[in-house]
């Protein structure tokens, strides 16, 4: 090919493109929207979901109309930001939800009563915290590895992103989650 | 037909430009409408400041651009004005408060008269009206940074109230913060001043 060949189809490719660059930004601008409103794929790394997700990295779609427009419900698996890093999210179950009185430990109680002092009721019976309103209580399924509320205490509504929906791979672990 | 098929493509064309708006509503900044008095007198200062009786809702409502730049990498600073999602309400309600403290930091509540440190990846909001505002020291305690949406660099409307709005409250009032040898940081450094632990 010549000089003036590869110039020539250069400067075609150039033309081409910024003729679709309006449909390019259309496009990405769509696919953000979907990403941000609709839902997504997500990789979930880490053993604290296991045995229900792996350690080594299971992608699941995520959806995001739950924590908007419905009522999370017990069990729901969700990803949220994680309270201790904003630039971390983190993926948990969630088994208490505004209002309800949770029996926890000892460890728990005092973390919890660092930063919501008022939530924590200590008897001699045992511990217990109640969720407020507008918030959730997050625990990994794999409770010995798992840093979740019972370490940073209830997680706003506001924080949390989707919830789970299915897992997409491993193909052969694909389907419903729970 | 009472639509022509020329109406149709022009609203699909239209509507095919309600994601960019998102994207930059998203990603570089949108235009927020203040309600309340807590913000007092920063924002929506109702009568003329100083006239202002106590506890009087505001009438004028003012409407503030937000700055989203740089999300992921923004540094929140002490003195902020911010807007988050409500942490009690549910992620459709919006907040505008002033940033006063971030993670490692032992503020002061002025209600509860305590000190509180604020824990990792929290900060403490509080708003320029602190009688009547409903913030950090009143009802939330810390609150997570990820709740945080952007950062209320002016107001843009009404044309009157113009401005730049100001890192420090314009009340010169500002909460008490110690540095970790428990001794007074004086009131300039305390604004200006990034703690250890903050990115």
């Amino acid at each position: 090919m010549s000089l003036k060949g590869v110039a020539f189809f250069l400067l075609k490719g150039v033309a081409e493109l910024s003729k679709n660059a309006t449909s390019l930004l259309k496009l990405a601008s769509a696919v953000y929207f979907f990403q941000k409103n609709v839902g997504e794929l997500m990789l979930c790394v880490g053993p604290s979901m296991l045995p229900t997700l792996s350690a080594n990295g299971d992608v699941v779609i995520m959806e995001h109309f739950t924590p908007r427009f419905r009522e999370l419900k017990r069990k729901d698996i969700v990803v949220a930001v994680s309270p201790l890093n904003p630039n971390m999210s983190v993926c948990k179950r969630v088994t208490g939800l505004e209002g309800d009185k949770l029996v926890v430990g000892q460890a728990t109680a005092e973390a919890v009563f660092q930063i919501h002092p008022e939530i924590v009721e200590r008897t001699e019976y045992g511990s217990f915290v109640r969720v407020p309103s507008g918030h959730v209580w997050l625990e990994g399924d794999n409770a010995i590895n798992s840093t979740d509320s019972r370490q940073y205490g209830p997680v706003s509504v506001s924080l949390i992103r989707g919830r789970v929906l299915c897992r997409v791979l491993p193909l052969n672990a694909a389907g419903r989650v729970d | 037909m009472p639509f022509s098929s020329r109406f149709f493509r022009q609203l699909v064309r239209g509507v095919s430009y309600v994601p960019v708006v998102y994207v930059v509503h998203d990603l570089v900044g949108t235009i927020v409408p203040v309600r309340g008095a807590s913000m007092q007198p920063t924002l929506n200062p109702g009568a003329a400041a100083g006239e202002l009786p106590p506890g009087q809702v505001s009438g004028s409502q003012d409407v503030v651009l937000v700055s989203r730049l740089l999300r992921a990498v923004w540094n929140v600073r002490r003195g902020d004005i911010v807007v988050l999602r409500s942490p009690d309400a549910g992620p459709q309600k919006r907040l505008v408060k002033r940033v006063a403290a971030l993670e490692g930091d032992r503020v002061y509540n002025h209600r509860t008269g305590k000190f509180v440190e604020v824990p990792p990846g929290h900060c403490w909001l509080v708003g320029d009206n602190r009688t009547v505002s409903r913030d950090s020291a009143s009802h939330y305690g810390p609150v997570p940074l990820g709740l945080l949406e952007g950062r209320a660099v002016a107001v843009i409307w009404p044309p009157r109230r113009w401005q730049v709005l100001a890192t420090s409250p314009s009340t010169g009032l500002w909460l008490d913060t110690r540095n970790s040898e428990g001794d007074q940081l004086p009131a300039k450094k305390q604004v200006l001043a990034k703690s250890a632990t903050t990115k």
